[in-house]
């Protein structure tokens, strides 16, 4: 009975792959596009590196978008399998469709029903987005209007409910977003060289209060205005947010009382370039907003708002140990960065020309005094706290040297304060200088080989890194690679241990499929501020992915 | 044109005066009445259905004490008779000295270097998805829709509901110890009051209370690494395996009961004084528990 059920699901998966097939081609002009990735990996138990122990053996996870689009309407669906999750996502254990959608456009209105994503400013109040390496979805599933009633006036209403996982929180968010593009407005600012931009945004959520000890807020509000302008080269944005009282399991107090105090949030961005010239500069406050339409939730489940890290986000592997996390509960950054780029055939450009970049970043605490009630504390707007959260102070090079060898050179000292940004206590902070060379040879047309050296030098934590990466690529179709993150400083001698990854891939049109073996620490992986743990891992990863 | 405009300001100014928000501003706290069982444990002709949470923690684990404080304090309080607790030691934070993943390395000698881990509660930990402590689950509900892992923010509310529930079987545990040799004999006796369908599962475990041992507990606490902590409800064993026995299958009528018994020697590092049994049944589908009961082991 068993074979007989295994060979219909075998005959009806077939028979669904063709009939796509047919589908796709038969409709391939009018508008069906989309893609499809596929992650495994196959694990191996590694004691030396504290790999959990995998039953199944082979973890995976999957998904495929497919969207549709004729004149003024479109529909998409994106089926998502886990089965089971591979390491560092196991909330989302199953297979389904969690993400469908249809929507409407006609003369000034658009309409959404079902689950989008969406953004009001900067998304210091309301940001619906996927993140898909951090496993990080809070698409909304309910109704989007956007509405456009003159030019340059931009309108945007939601409400619904966020994902989690495959399910969906709790809590009902609504929201109102109007941006004006007052130069497109005003017939009298139209030729005007400076450009303004405001906007202002509402966001509420309701959940009901099941607390037996506490009277919490059911309908908690989060407002922000903003405004950007645009002058040439210069622009410059800033937008304040204020959050109502909102107790959440994120800034209850650690002898978990809940605490009554409102929130507000100011961001601030200056840039300015020119040929050969870059400059900018950022500016945020962070106190208390976190927003969340769950209050119980953690980690990065149901989060309605975005809080950016005003950190430079490193792509090498030794500076990105220690990427910083965004503290939503209260955190004053800051970041500025100068690029130069100097001329070719000049004494320090050289022959090709060379692009300098210089950034610095910090983020510290806020002050806080204690008031002894349900407010919690009492924070001075212009004061700083005294604790140093994460500094980055980095310098890049990046010069060509001829026509076939590029270099670059970067150095970064980081100063992570480990405790905070992990939320674990006896680590302290983590001082390190960290080095690496990049090189890449094109030494014929289709044929490249690039090449990495990077250093970490730290007292602190695990001690010292090195790393030695190879890459070898045959345009367009082939690519190898390989890479060994040595701890050869660290002070236990049993933890002295290689972590190496080797791939190969084939890539064809949208195509693409990668093999290889990684033997993988466990970290912590950051983007734009938000992090997920990475437990370590050892054994045969596949990648698949093609899009159409 | 100006029509458009003004529809345009009325909606936006419509949603926020609509939405807006509910200010607190005192009295904070609520006004707690529990049912009278609850309070006194004394049954009356009614079956009342008794909450079990089951705290995954670590002696390791520096943010775990005060979700562990609130359990034991502030929702036992609360619930008193009808909440049973089980702290499950697991994993990366249960991990011992000197040689554990978690081991700061900086702790004062001999410190962590107990074992509290359990096959079970490391089977439990693995299968149910935890990634990080301090989390639970209570009664083991919202494993079909995948959010059975809960925070200690989502405890409360998950408690008080479930004991708005009306319970569908019986648990009488009877103990018998002998201290000649340590060992406890259980009979456990369920009956079903509901009419049921499924696969039922009767799970039995043996938790010690009160081992006083160290504790990591994050600052501002003060100190670290907290020599004599209060470890409450530990999980010390499942007296039949990892997931209990199977004792109904198939269509359950009300009235039915099966009664099982168990011989179980406790260690030598145990405090008898301080055991208890914990038996609950469980739907091996949904593996949400039915009903749970708790006795003292003498």
């Amino acid at each position: 009975m068993k074979n007989h059920i295994f060979f219909a699901i075998l005959f009806f998966s077939f028979t669904c792959i063709c009939f796509s097939d047919i589908v796709a081609q038969g409709l391939g002009n009018s508008g069906i596009h989309g893609n499809f990735q596929f992650d495994a990996q196959y694990y191996v138990n590694d004691s030396a590196i504290g790999t959990k122990a995998v039953p199944e053996k082979l973890l995976s996870n999957g998904f495929a978008n497919f969207i549709y689009e004729k004149d003024n309407f479109s529909a998409g669906l994106r089926y998502e399998s886990y089965l089971d999750p591979i390491l560092g996502f196991e909330g989302y254990k199953g297979a389904g469709i969690p993400f469908r959608y249809l929507t409407y456009h006609k003369d000034e209105l658009e309409l959404t029903v079902g689950n989008y994503y969406e953004q009001f400013g900067s998304g210091v109040i309301f940001r619906s987005y996927e993140e898909r390496g951090l496993g990080l979805d809070n698409a909304m599933e309910g109704i989007r209007i956007k509405y456009n009633p003159y030019r340059g006036i931009f309108f945007k209403g939601v409400i619904g409910k966020q994902r989690n996982f495959f399910t969906t929180g709790d809590g009902i968010v609504r929201g109102a977003d109007v941006e004006v593009n007052l130069n497109e407005t005003f017939t009298s600012l139209t030729e005007k060289k400076t450009k303004w931009i405001i906007g202002g945004s509402f966001v509420s959520k309701y959940q009901d209060d099941q607390d037996p000890i506490y009277i919490l807020p059911k309908n908690v509000g989060a407002g922000s205005g903003r405004i950007n302008i645009i002058h040439g080269s210069l622009n410059a944005g800033v937008e304040v947010a204020f959050k109502a009282n909102d107790p959440s399991a994120t800034n209850q107090t650690i002898y978990n009382r809940y605490i009554y105090k409102t929130g507000n949030a100011t961001l601030l961005n200056v840039s300015y370039s020119k040929k050969g010239f870059g400059a900018s500069v950022g500016a945020k406050r962070i106190d208390n907003m976190s927003f969340r339409s769950d209050r119980t939730a953690t980690l990065n489940s149901l989060m309605i708002n975005y809080l950016p890290a005003m950190t430079k986000q490193h792509t090498n592997i030794l500076p990105a140990i220690y990427p910083y996390a965004t503290q939503p509960n209260g955190e004053f950054g800051f970041q500025g960065e100068l690029f130069f780029n100097l001329k070719p055939n000049s004494s320090l450009g050289g022959e090709y020309g060379t692009n300098i970049t210089l950034n610095y970043s910090r983020a510290s605490s806020i002050d806080r005094q204690a008031t002894g009630d349900d407010i919690g504390y009492r924070s001075d707007y212009f004061k700083f706290g005294n604790e140093i959260f994460f500094q980055d102070a980095n310098l890049e090079i990046n010069r060509k040297l001829s026509k076939q060898v590029r270099m670059i050179l970067s150095y970064v000292y980081l100063d992570y304060n480990k405790d905070v940004i992990t939320g674990t206590a006896g680590f302290g902070h983590v001082y390190s200088h960290i080095g690496v060379a990049e090189f890449s040879w094109k030494f014929a047309a289709k044929k490249e080989i690039r090449t990495e050296l990077q250093h970490l030098y730290t007292k602190e934590d695990q001690q010292s890194w090195a790393l030695w990466l190879i890459e070898y690529t045959i345009a367009p179709h082939w690519f190898i690679a390989g890479y060994d993150e040595y701890n050869y400083g660290n002070n236990i001698n049993d933890h002295r241990l290689h972590y190496y990854s080797f791939s190969f891939g084939y890539s064809r049109n949208t195509n693409r499929i990668t093999l290889g073996y990684s033997r993988q620490r466990a970290g912590i992986l950051c983007v734009g501020g938000v992090c997920r743990n990475v437990p370590a891992s050892n054994g045969l990863t596949l990648s698949i992915t093609s899009s159409f | 044109m100006k029509k458009k405009i003004l529809l345009f300001i009325l909606i936006f100014s419509s949603i926020i005066a609509f939405e807006c928000c509910d200010k607190i501003n005192g009295p904070y706290r609520e006004t707690v009445s529990i049912s009278e069982f609850c309070r006194t444990g004394i049954q009356d002709f009614d079956i009342h259905r008794k909450v079990m949470v089951e705290d995954y923690t670590g002696h390791l684990c520096g943010n775990c004490p005060p979700a562990g404080i609130y359990l034991n304090d502030t929702l036992k309080s609360l619930y008193n008779h009808c909440l049973i607790i089980v702290s499950v030691h697991a994993d990366y934070f249960a991990t011992f000295c000197p040689n554990g993943l978690a081991c700061p390395g900086n702790q004062p000698p001999g410190a962590f270097t107990t074992d509290f881990n359990t096959v079970a509660g490391n089977d439990w930990y693995n299968f149910f998805g935890f990634t990080s402590n301090p989390k639970g689950m209570v009664n083991r509900i919202n494993y079909l829709n995948g959010t059975h892992v809960k925070s200690k923010g989502e405890w409360a509310g998950a408690i008080a509901n479930q004991l708005a529930t009306k319970a569908d079987a019986k648990i009488n545990v009877q103990n018998s110890y002998n201290s000649s040799n340590r060992t406890v004999a259980v009979t456990i006796k369920t009956k079903f009051i509901s009419a049921l369908t499924g696969n039922y599962n009767l799970q039995v475990l043996l938790t010690e209370d009160s081992v006083v041992d160290w504790q990591e507990w994050y600052p501002p606490h003060s100190p670290l690494y907290v020599p004599d902590y209060n470890h409450r409800h530990v999980l010390r064993d499942a007296l039949n395996s990892t997931w209990g026995e199977n004792i109904a299958s198939g269509t359950v009528s009300s009235g039915d009961s099966i009664t099982k018994t168990y011989n179980y020697v406790l260690s030598n590092n145990w405090n008898a004084d301080h055991c208890s049994i914990v038996a609950f049944v469980y739907d091996n589908h949904s593996k949400e528990v039915l009903q749970v009961e708790e006795q003292a082991v003498r």
